[in-house]
């Protein structure tokens, strides 16, 4: 990927009267905690995370439906991202570099079970002690139907997605769940938007066919 | 290809922000004569709101910073050496250093010079060199050896005719 250099004179002047406190770790803006972690601080690199892991994990989870080795994948993705932070020429592009971390950590991880070419993995996620579970779904309604309803059609939309290529599961993730836009979903993924477009035109066809019993009800 | 079928083929691009302003307003068109695209489109779309209001993030187990943290903290620094040999070895520095050394060989073998003659001298008998030594040693500096390998030539020639 190819990152513009920039780093702004007057961040740097910014980073040299850096109030230490938490709030102002809390309060900085992605580039300049990006900036701060450069100089090795990593307080301003675990604020990063706390924003971020999130997402990554969450990613990663889609993609592998295993939350052992989503746990695994996020904490490796934020120790080789503090290694080469260096090589980062743009501090603004900090997100869509971790994601892409991300998305070839979760390659590397399927193409070792060597399941990336397999159409489908389970629809369950697979937990830490290696049980397979539904995924557990917050219930956030006072109605304890609703609730049930919702935890359900929750659960189609996750075996849904579950069952799609990883290919489709990377765009489609990276589409709905994270909010990318094609072009940043090109940069992540390191395929041209025109494929970008047609695996997501793919998954979304796909979709349609597995869900559509639970919307012509 | 029917207009119905080009319309469905498109279909999962609406609403995506994927297709041209053209595109959009033909199959719009299309749909809003068409009941079966028209429901079509329907069906998609409610499939999709359901994949957006549905999709969630899940909770990350607590206590993944601690371990990042820690395997940042308890990595000592690289020895000197151990980093110099990574340098060195890295694919393309060491194919850059393969040509070299292979460069400097191929220089070293040509500039050699040939030993060939050298060896013919060193054939030639002692008794032929003694006797040009004699005969030609005070005519100039190097007038011995060259009489040395005429005489050593000639009985060269002379064994290949007789064989």
């Amino acid at each position: 990927m190819n990152f513009r250099k920039t780093q702004p004179e007057a961040a740097d002047a910014r980073l040299d009267q850096w109030d230490e406190s938490r709030a102002a770790y809390v309060e900085a803006p992605d580039n300049e905690l990006v900036a701060r972690t450069r100089r090795r601080d990593l307080a301003a690199y675990e604020e990063l995370f706390r924003r971020h892991h999130k997402r990554v994990y969450n990613i990663a989870l889609r993609v592998l439906s295993n939350e052992a080795e989503a746990a695994d994948i996020t904490q490796d993705v934020f120790v080789r991202v503090y290694d080469a932070i260096g090589k980062l020429k743009s501090d603004d592009a900090f997100l869509t570099w971790l994601k892409t971390m991300t998305v070839n950590r979760c390659r590397d991880s399927l193409r070792k079970r060597g399941r990336l070419r397999i159409e489908s993995l389970d629809a369950r996620i697979q937990q830490s002690d290696g049980a397979m579970a539904s995924i557990e779904i917050p219930d956030d309604s006072n109605n304890p139907q609703d609730a049930l309803e919702k935890k359900f059609l929750r659960q189609s939309v996750h075996k849904a997605i579950a069952s799609l290529s990883p290919d489709a599961r990377e765009v489609v993730t990276l589409f709905y769940l994270d909010g990318a836009d094609i072009a940043t979903i090109s940069k992540i993924v390191g395929s041209p938007q025109g494929t970008v477009k047609s695996r997501l035109s793919r998954a979304r066809n796909d979709l349609k066919r597995k869900l559509r019993h639970h919307v012509e009800q | 290809m029917s207009k119905c079928r080009k319309t469905q083929d498109m279909l999962s691009h609406h609403r995506t922000g994927l297709l041209t302003e053209r595109r959009r307003a033909e199959i719009e068109a299309h749909v809003s004569e068409c009941a079966e695209c028209a429901r079509e489109l329907e069906l998609l779309d409610s499939v999709m709101a359901l994949v957006e209001d549905h999709i969630h993030h899940h909770e990350p187990p607590e206590g993944l910073w601690h371990g990042v943290h820690n395997r940042i903290k308890d990595r000592r620094p690289e020895p000197v050496a151990v980093r110099l040999g990574r340098w060195i070895w890295s694919p393309v520095r060491a194919a850059g250093a393969a040509v070299a050394v292979l460069a400097i060989a191929a220089g070293l073998y040509i500039g050699v010079p040939s030993r060939q003659p050298a060896q013919s001298m060193s054939a030639a008998p002692a008794d032929d060199y003694v006797r040009g030594h004699v005969l030609y040693a005070g005519q100039g500096n190097l007038a011995d050896r060259t009489a040395s390998l005429v005489l050593y030539t000639a009985s060269s020639d002379t064994g290949v005719r007789n064989r």
